[in-house]
């Protein structure tokens, strides 16, 4: 695994400008977006009655976005990861495009990008185990 | 004219483009692959440079540098012979493979499959990419749905009477879908477009004309696919959507991320900054509970 930071201006596609307001979309639709108006009932809890590996995703990012933190970590470990990551990838982007600095970008071989997508799905099965002990 | 060095190469020689080594049709001004132009000068000056030399000059950014100071608009050059996506090729591949192989590219590799779309003043077959997977997207998600709303409510709700009901209207709607859902899809891809290249005019990236624009939205419903994965998919599928534009915009019309990316992103700032100006002046139109004159 190699970590680089490349020169400015950018060769090739300037991620940190597609995926930071991405992440600002979603942190302010948690912020100010009634979601409680809609009533949405999870198929997958409403089939199993269990919940999916994704359920409570979104009340973790309302939870994070007010403040919350113990409930946003309780209710779903992962998203309030996944918003603690996108707050910090924003803070990134914002500075490197600003202040036109070169980007982080981290290279892979084959076998080590295997390892990330197992351990990916490692962490979102071992959050859904959580979630299935805890609801 | 007999001793001219460039003559003999061109016969000797196949032309390939300087930029990108995209195959070109001899006459033309114009890379349609990278959009770069493409004079005698640059093409022979380009071949006889060493190698490691030009290596070394993209990886300095010159090469960049370079592309930035070309012209901003370029016309368009009608090309007969050119690699284009693996749809466009689907004759020689097939009419599946050509498919699957587009939708993997658009997914796995959108940079690579929208530097090869090709600008030919057709829209035809993009259009028939764009209905064939977008409308298959469409009914797996509503079919999705179906079963899970069907499905819960025969098990956790057990009122049958009502339930057969349900699932007579939810099994004729998915029956009406399947023949509609080219139509929303249809007009989704012409209205999607249209004010896509609004913004990209506002913007200022339209150097591709509304041909360029079409293509990325057309070839961009592929991403709809991803809603085959039940729950989290049309999610997935509408964020990845986005992230194909984007690359896809800033391919096709040779602009910068940053531009494509505020094409995309302005319906939405719009909307947001015109919920939050309603928010702040409506009490002064209306005179609310804390109002002061």
């Amino acid at each position: 695994m190699k970590i680089i930071i490349t020169s400015y201006p950018v060769h090739g596609i300037d991620h940190e400008v597609i995926w930071a307001p991405i992440a600002i979309l979603a942190i302010f639709a948690s912020r100010f977006f009634p979601f409680e108006r809609f009533h949405y009932i999870c198929p997958f809890h409403a089939l199993t009655g269990h919940p999916c590996p994704t359920c409570g995703m979104t009340r973790s990012f309302i939870f994070m976005s007010k403040g919350n933190f113990k409930d946003a970590f309780f209710i779903n470990p992962l998203g309030a990861f996944l918003f603690i990551f996108a707050v910090l990838y924003v803070i990134y982007a914002a500075y490197v495009i600003i202040f036109k600095k070169g980007r982080i970008r981290i290279k892979v071989s084959k076998r080590e990008a295997k390892i990330i997508r197992c351990l990916a799905v490692a962490i979102i099965l071992l959050n859904w185990i959580y979630l299935l002990l805890t609801f | 004219m007999k001793n001219d060095p460039s003559d003999k190469k061109s016969k000797s020689k196949p032309l390939i483009c300087p930029y990108c080594g995209a195959k070109l049709v001899p006459g033309l001004t114009f890379c349609p692959r990278c959009h770069q132009k493409i004079t005698k000068e640059t093409l022979f000056k380009r071949e006889e440079e060493p190698r490691y030399k030009r290596e070394e000059r993209i990886e300095e950014g010159v090469e960049e540098k370079f592309k930035e100071k070309k012209e901003p608009k370029q016309e368009r050059v009608f090309v007969s012979e050119q690699e284009g996506t693996p749809w466009d090729e689907r004759d020689s591949v097939g009419f599946l493979q050509g498919i699957i192989e587009t939708i993997k590219e658009v997914l796995f590799s959108p940079s690579e499959l929208f530097s090869k779309v090709i600008l030919d003043g057709s829209i035809k077959d993009a259009l028939i990419f764009a209905l064939i997977v977008g409308s298959a997207g469409w009914i797996i998600g509503f079919m999705w749905q179906a079963i899970f709303q069907n499905f819960s409510a025969l098990i956790f709700m057990k009122r049958f009477g009502p339930i057969g009901h349900g699932m007579a209207y939810s099994t004729g709607i998915g029956i009406i879908y399947m023949f509609i859902a080219p139509i929303f899809v249809l007009i989704g891809l012409f209205i999607g477009s249209a004010i896509l290249h609004v913004c990209l005019m506002i913007v200022g990236g339209n150097r591709s004309g509304f041909e360029g624009t079409f293509k990325v939205v057309a070839y961009s419903t592929a991403t709809q696919i991803l809603a085959i994965v039940p729950i989290c998919g049309g999610i997935v599928a509408g964020i990845w959507a986005i992230v194909a534009e984007i690359i896809g915009l800033s391919r096709v019309h040779d602009i910068s991320t940053g531009k494509a990316a505020l094409a995309v992103f302005l319906p939405i700032i719009v909307c947001c900054g015109l919920i939050a100006g309603m928010g702040v002046l409506m009490p002064f139109f209306f005179g609310g509970p804390h109002y002061r004159p």
